[in-house]
Protein backbone atom coordinates (compact mmCIF):
# COMPACT_ATOMS: atom_id res chain seq x y z
CA UNK A 1 0.00 0.00 0.00
CA UNK A 2 2.84 2.36 0.95
CA UNK A 3 4.62 1.65 -2.37
CA UNK A 4 1.43 2.22 -4.23
CA UNK A 5 0.98 5.60 -2.55
CA UNK A 6 4.59 6.59 -3.33
CA UNK A 7 4.15 5.55 -6.94
CA UNK A 8 0.96 7.54 -7.17
CA UNK A 9 2.62 10.65 -5.71
CA UNK A 10 5.63 10.25 -7.99
CA UNK A 11 3.35 10.01 -10.98
CA UNK A 12 1.58 13.11 -9.76
CA UNK A 13 4.82 15.07 -9.58
CA UNK A 14 5.55 14.18 -13.17
CA UNK A 15 2.09 14.60 -14.55
CA UNK A 16 0.82 17.65 -12.73
CA UNK A 17 3.17 20.18 -14.34
CA UNK A 18 1.93 18.94 -17.71
CA UNK A 19 -1.60 19.56 -16.66
CA UNK A 20 -0.83 23.02 -15.36
CA UNK A 21 -1.95 25.65 -17.89
CA UNK A 22 0.82 27.74 -19.46
CA UNK A 23 1.15 31.02 -17.58
CA UNK A 24 -0.22 34.10 -19.28
CA UNK A 25 0.27 37.77 -18.51
CA UNK A 26 -1.60 40.64 -20.09
CA UNK A 27 -0.11 44.09 -20.54
CA UNK A 28 -2.67 46.70 -21.38
CA UNK A 29 -1.89 49.66 -23.58
CA UNK A 30 -4.01 52.55 -22.48
CA UNK A 31 -3.45 56.29 -22.57
CA UNK A 32 -0.17 55.80 -24.38
CA UNK A 33 1.58 53.72 -21.77
CA UNK A 34 2.16 50.06 -21.01
CA UNK A 35 0.49 48.86 -17.83
CA UNK A 36 2.14 47.27 -15.94
CA UNK A 37 5.33 48.88 -17.16
CA UNK A 38 7.60 46.19 -15.71
CA UNK A 39 6.72 42.54 -15.14
CA UNK A 40 8.51 39.47 -13.89
CA UNK A 41 7.25 36.15 -15.23
CA UNK A 42 8.28 32.47 -15.28
CA UNK A 43 9.83 31.04 -18.41
CA UNK A 44 7.22 29.85 -20.89
CA UNK A 45 4.82 32.70 -20.13
CA UNK A 46 2.64 33.95 -22.92
CA UNK A 47 2.59 37.75 -22.76
CA UNK A 48 -0.38 39.45 -24.38
CA UNK A 49 -0.37 43.15 -25.20
CA UNK A 50 -3.86 44.54 -25.55
CA UNK A 51 -4.29 47.91 -27.27
CA UNK A 52 -6.97 50.07 -25.68
CA UNK A 53 -6.04 53.22 -27.61
CA UNK A 54 -7.72 54.28 -30.82
CA UNK A 55 -4.36 54.52 -32.61
CA UNK A 56 -1.60 52.25 -33.85
CA UNK A 57 1.07 51.27 -31.36
CA UNK A 58 3.92 48.81 -31.71
CA UNK A 59 5.64 46.43 -29.36
CA UNK A 60 9.27 46.63 -30.48
CA UNK A 61 12.03 44.91 -28.55
CA UNK A 62 15.04 47.06 -27.79
CA UNK A 63 15.92 50.16 -25.85
CA UNK A 64 16.86 53.79 -26.44
CA UNK A 65 14.70 53.79 -29.57
CA UNK A 66 16.91 51.08 -31.11
CA UNK A 67 15.11 47.89 -32.14
CA UNK A 68 17.14 44.76 -31.41
CA UNK A 69 15.00 42.42 -33.51
CA UNK A 70 14.21 39.90 -30.77
CA UNK A 71 10.46 40.38 -31.10
CA UNK A 72 7.99 42.91 -32.34
CA UNK A 73 4.54 43.49 -33.67
CA UNK A 74 2.01 46.13 -34.65
CA UNK A 75 -1.26 46.75 -32.87
CA UNK A 76 -3.28 48.55 -35.51
CA UNK A 77 -5.87 50.11 -33.24
CA UNK A 78 -8.27 49.68 -30.38
CA UNK A 79 -8.93 46.04 -29.51
CA UNK A 80 -5.91 44.63 -31.36
CA UNK A 81 -3.44 42.31 -29.64
CA UNK A 82 0.09 41.07 -29.95
CA UNK A 83 1.32 37.94 -28.21
CA UNK A 84 4.76 36.55 -27.51
CA UNK A 85 5.77 33.45 -25.55
CA UNK A 86 9.01 33.90 -23.63
CA UNK A 87 10.91 30.60 -23.69
CA UNK A 88 14.33 31.99 -22.74
CA UNK A 89 15.15 33.48 -19.36
CA UNK A 90 16.50 37.01 -19.36
CA UNK A 91 15.63 40.68 -19.36
CA UNK A 92 13.68 42.08 -22.28
CA UNK A 93 13.16 45.78 -22.96
CA UNK A 94 10.68 47.06 -25.46
CA UNK A 95 9.09 50.30 -26.65
CA UNK A 96 6.50 51.66 -29.07
CA UNK A 97 8.19 52.61 -32.30
CA UNK A 98 5.56 55.30 -32.99
CA UNK A 99 5.73 56.83 -29.52
CA UNK A 100 9.22 56.32 -28.18
CA UNK A 101 8.35 57.48 -24.69
CA UNK A 102 6.24 54.32 -24.28
CA UNK A 103 8.58 51.75 -22.74
CA UNK A 104 8.32 48.49 -20.86
CA UNK A 105 10.45 45.78 -19.27
CA UNK A 106 9.98 42.03 -18.92
CA UNK A 107 12.12 39.82 -16.67
CA UNK A 108 11.76 36.12 -17.49
CA UNK A 109 12.83 33.90 -14.61
CA UNK A 110 14.37 30.48 -15.30
CA UNK A 111 12.83 28.68 -12.36
CA UNK A 112 9.22 29.20 -13.16
CA UNK A 113 9.12 31.86 -10.48
CA UNK A 114 6.71 34.72 -11.06
CA UNK A 115 7.34 38.21 -9.77
CA UNK A 116 4.87 40.94 -9.10
CA UNK B 1 -16.68 85.25 -31.68
CA UNK B 2 -14.55 83.99 -34.50
CA UNK B 3 -14.69 80.31 -33.68
CA UNK B 4 -17.81 78.21 -33.75
CA UNK B 5 -19.00 76.68 -30.51
CA UNK B 6 -20.45 73.73 -32.41
CA UNK B 7 -17.79 71.20 -31.41
CA UNK B 8 -18.37 72.04 -27.76
CA UNK B 9 -22.08 71.41 -28.15
CA UNK B 10 -21.42 68.18 -30.03
CA UNK B 11 -19.07 66.87 -27.41
CA UNK B 12 -20.90 67.65 -24.23
CA UNK B 13 -24.47 68.21 -25.25
CA UNK B 14 -26.81 68.41 -22.32
CA UNK B 15 -24.27 69.24 -19.68
CA UNK B 16 -25.15 72.20 -17.51
CA UNK B 17 -22.27 74.55 -16.90
CA UNK B 18 -21.52 75.39 -13.32
CA UNK B 19 -20.77 78.78 -11.82
CA UNK B 20 -17.01 79.30 -11.47
CA UNK B 21 -16.79 79.26 -7.71
CA UNK B 22 -14.19 77.42 -5.73
CA UNK B 23 -15.60 75.01 -3.23
CA UNK B 24 -13.84 72.25 -1.39
CA UNK B 25 -15.88 69.84 0.62
CA UNK B 26 -14.22 68.52 3.70
CA UNK B 27 -14.90 64.96 4.57
CA UNK B 28 -13.93 63.05 7.63
CA UNK B 29 -14.86 59.73 6.09
CA UNK B 30 -12.58 58.01 3.58
CA UNK B 31 -15.63 56.61 1.82
CA UNK B 32 -16.41 60.10 0.53
CA UNK B 33 -14.27 62.07 -1.91
CA UNK B 34 -12.15 64.54 0.03
CA UNK B 35 -12.93 67.40 -2.29
CA UNK B 36 -14.88 68.27 -5.37
CA UNK B 37 -14.32 71.03 -7.86
CA UNK B 38 -17.08 72.76 -9.73
CA UNK B 39 -17.28 72.27 -13.48
CA UNK B 40 -16.76 76.01 -13.83
CA UNK B 41 -13.55 75.90 -11.83
CA UNK B 42 -12.31 73.05 -13.97
CA UNK B 43 -13.07 75.02 -17.13
CA UNK B 44 -11.32 78.10 -15.80
CA UNK B 45 -8.25 76.10 -14.73
CA UNK B 46 -7.89 74.34 -18.08
CA UNK B 47 -8.59 77.53 -20.03
CA UNK B 48 -5.89 79.37 -18.07
CA UNK B 49 -3.32 76.64 -18.60
CA UNK B 50 -4.02 76.21 -22.30
CA UNK B 51 -4.21 79.95 -23.00
CA UNK B 52 -0.86 80.32 -21.22
CA UNK B 53 0.52 77.54 -23.42
CA UNK B 54 -0.39 79.47 -26.58
CA UNK B 55 0.88 82.77 -25.24
CA UNK B 56 4.21 81.40 -24.01
CA UNK B 57 4.68 79.28 -27.13
CA UNK B 58 4.37 82.25 -29.44
CA UNK B 59 6.49 84.42 -27.14
CA UNK B 60 9.20 81.77 -27.45
CA UNK B 61 8.98 81.56 -31.25
CA UNK B 62 9.05 85.38 -31.59
CA UNK B 63 12.19 85.52 -29.47
CA UNK B 64 13.80 82.66 -31.38
CA UNK B 65 13.04 84.17 -34.78
CA UNK B 66 14.46 87.53 -33.67
CA UNK B 67 17.60 85.85 -32.34
CA UNK B 68 16.94 86.87 -28.72
CA UNK B 69 18.37 83.66 -27.32
CA UNK B 70 18.25 84.56 -23.61
CA UNK B 71 14.60 85.49 -23.93
CA UNK B 72 13.90 82.35 -25.93
CA UNK B 73 15.51 80.21 -23.24
CA UNK B 74 13.44 81.84 -20.51
CA UNK B 75 10.23 81.58 -22.54
CA UNK B 76 10.92 77.92 -23.38
CA UNK B 77 11.50 77.22 -19.67
CA UNK B 78 8.23 78.89 -18.73
CA UNK B 79 6.46 76.99 -21.52
CA UNK B 80 7.79 73.70 -20.20
CA UNK B 81 6.69 74.58 -16.66
CA UNK B 82 3.22 75.13 -18.10
CA UNK B 83 3.42 71.73 -19.85
CA UNK B 84 4.36 70.04 -16.58
CA UNK B 85 1.45 71.73 -14.81
CA UNK B 86 -0.94 70.57 -17.53
CA UNK B 87 0.36 67.01 -17.25
CA UNK B 88 -0.11 67.11 -13.49
CA UNK B 89 -3.70 68.19 -14.01
CA UNK B 90 -4.21 65.25 -16.38
CA UNK B 91 -2.42 62.95 -13.93
CA UNK B 92 -4.72 64.04 -11.15
CA UNK B 93 -7.72 62.92 -13.17
CA UNK B 94 -6.37 59.87 -15.02
CA UNK B 95 -3.39 58.68 -12.98
CA UNK B 96 0.36 59.25 -12.95
CA UNK B 97 1.06 57.01 -15.95
CA UNK B 98 -1.40 59.00 -18.04
CA UNK B 99 0.08 62.27 -16.79
CA UNK B 100 3.59 61.21 -17.77
CA UNK B 101 2.42 60.00 -21.18
CA UNK B 102 0.54 63.26 -21.70
CA UNK B 103 3.68 65.25 -20.87
CA UNK B 104 5.77 63.30 -23.38
CA UNK B 105 3.08 63.65 -26.05
CA UNK B 106 2.57 67.35 -25.34
CA UNK B 107 6.30 68.10 -25.44
CA UNK B 108 6.45 66.30 -28.77
CA UNK B 109 4.15 68.83 -30.43
CA UNK B 110 6.14 71.70 -28.94
CA UNK B 111 9.24 70.13 -30.48
CA UNK B 112 7.52 70.04 -33.87
CA UNK B 113 6.53 73.71 -33.51
CA UNK B 114 10.16 74.54 -32.73
CA UNK B 115 11.18 72.54 -35.82
CA UNK B 116 8.76 74.57 -37.92
CA UNK B 117 10.03 77.89 -36.52
CA UNK B 118 13.60 76.75 -37.13
CA UNK B 119 12.70 75.84 -40.72
CA UNK B 120 11.17 79.30 -41.19
CA UNK B 121 14.21 81.00 -39.70
CA UNK B 122 16.53 79.01 -41.96
CA UNK B 123 14.19 79.42 -44.95
CA UNK B 124 14.32 75.63 -45.20
CA UNK B 125 11.08 74.60 -46.91
CA UNK B 126 11.79 70.89 -46.51
CA UNK B 127 12.18 71.28 -42.77
CA UNK B 128 8.98 73.32 -42.59
CA UNK B 129 7.04 70.72 -44.59
CA UNK B 130 8.28 67.90 -42.40
CA UNK B 131 7.33 69.78 -39.25
CA UNK B 132 3.83 70.47 -40.61
CA UNK B 133 3.42 66.78 -41.52
CA UNK B 134 4.63 65.74 -38.08
CA UNK B 135 2.18 68.15 -36.49
CA UNK B 136 -0.71 66.85 -38.57
CA UNK B 137 0.19 63.28 -37.60
CA UNK B 138 0.39 64.42 -34.00
CA UNK B 139 -3.20 65.69 -34.05
CA UNK B 140 -4.39 62.09 -34.55
CA UNK B 141 -2.24 60.88 -31.66
CA UNK B 142 -3.53 63.58 -29.39
CA UNK B 143 -7.12 62.87 -30.42
CA UNK B 144 -6.58 59.19 -29.66
CA UNK B 145 -5.05 60.00 -26.29
CA UNK B 146 -7.98 62.10 -25.16
CA UNK B 147 -10.47 59.60 -26.58
CA UNK B 148 -8.81 56.84 -24.60
CA UNK B 149 -8.99 58.97 -21.51
CA UNK B 150 -12.54 59.99 -22.07
CA UNK B 151 -14.97 58.43 -24.55
CA UNK B 152 -16.96 61.69 -24.52
CA UNK B 153 -14.14 63.14 -26.65
CA UNK B 154 -14.24 61.63 -30.16
CA UNK B 155 -10.78 61.13 -31.67
CA UNK B 156 -11.50 62.93 -34.93
CA UNK B 157 -13.18 65.92 -33.30
CA UNK B 158 -10.23 66.43 -30.95
CA UNK B 159 -7.81 65.95 -33.86
CA UNK B 160 -9.62 68.69 -35.81
CA UNK B 161 -9.51 71.05 -32.85
CA UNK B 162 -5.79 70.47 -32.42
CA UNK B 163 -5.35 70.96 -36.16
CA UNK B 164 -6.88 74.42 -35.66
CA UNK B 165 -4.29 75.04 -32.93
CA UNK B 166 -1.47 74.02 -35.26
CA UNK B 167 -2.74 76.13 -38.18
CA UNK B 168 -3.13 79.14 -35.88
CA UNK B 169 0.41 78.79 -34.56
CA UNK B 170 1.77 78.42 -38.06
CA UNK B 171 0.06 81.64 -39.20
CA UNK B 172 1.41 83.55 -36.19
CA UNK B 173 4.94 82.21 -36.68
CA UNK B 174 4.88 83.08 -40.39
CA UNK B 175 3.89 86.66 -39.53
CA UNK B 176 6.55 86.88 -36.81
CA UNK B 177 9.18 85.76 -39.30
CA UNK B 178 8.13 88.47 -41.76
CA UNK B 179 8.17 91.14 -39.08
CA UNK B 180 4.49 91.76 -39.78
CA UNK B 181 3.73 92.52 -36.15
CA UNK B 182 0.13 93.66 -36.60
CA UNK B 183 -0.71 90.29 -38.14
CA UNK B 184 1.52 88.42 -35.71
CA UNK B 185 -0.30 89.81 -32.68
CA UNK B 186 -3.74 89.40 -34.27
CA UNK B 187 -2.87 85.75 -34.94
CA UNK B 188 -1.49 85.40 -31.41
CA UNK B 189 -4.80 86.60 -29.99
CA UNK B 190 -6.64 84.13 -32.22
CA UNK B 191 -4.34 81.32 -31.15
CA UNK B 192 -4.89 82.12 -27.48
CA UNK B 193 -8.68 82.37 -27.98
CA UNK B 194 -8.70 79.07 -29.88
CA UNK B 195 -7.44 77.22 -26.85
CA UNK B 196 -10.88 77.67 -25.36
CA UNK B 197 -12.15 75.38 -28.11
CA UNK B 198 -10.02 72.63 -26.60
CA UNK B 199 -10.23 73.57 -22.93
CA UNK B 200 -14.03 73.82 -22.75
CA UNK B 201 -14.88 70.45 -24.31
CA UNK B 202 -12.10 68.82 -22.29
CA UNK B 203 -13.34 70.30 -19.01
CA UNK B 204 -16.94 69.44 -19.71
CA UNK B 205 -16.13 65.92 -20.87
CA UNK B 206 -14.13 65.31 -17.68
CA UNK B 207 -16.98 66.67 -15.59
CA UNK B 208 -19.41 64.41 -17.43
CA UNK B 209 -17.14 61.41 -16.89
CA UNK B 210 -16.62 62.09 -13.18
CA UNK B 211 -19.77 63.77 -11.94
CA UNK B 212 -18.86 62.97 -8.33
CA UNK B 213 -15.55 64.82 -8.57
CA UNK B 214 -16.60 67.74 -10.69
CA UNK B 215 -19.95 68.89 -9.55
CA UNK B 216 -22.13 71.17 -11.63
CA UNK B 217 -23.26 74.01 -9.39
CA UNK B 218 -25.57 76.82 -10.28
CA UNK B 219 -26.55 77.71 -13.82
Amino acid sequence: MRYLRQAWLSAGVVVLPWLRPAPEQTISIHLFHFEPKAIEVPVGTLVVWDNGDDIEHTVTSGRDEQADGRFGGKLAGKGTRFTMRFEEPGDYSYFCDRHHFMRGEIRVNPSGKAGN
Amino acid sequence: MRFSLLPTVLLVGGLTLAAPQAQAQMSGDHAMPAATMSTGDLRVALNNLLAEHAQLGLTATAAALAGRSAEFKAAAGALDANSVQLSQAIGTVYGDGAGQAFLALWRKHIGFIVDYATGVAKKDQKMQDKAVNDLLGYTKDFGAFLNSANPNLPTEVVADLVKGHVVGFKAAIDAQAKGDWATAYAKTREAVAHMQMIADPLAMAIAKQFPDKYAARGN
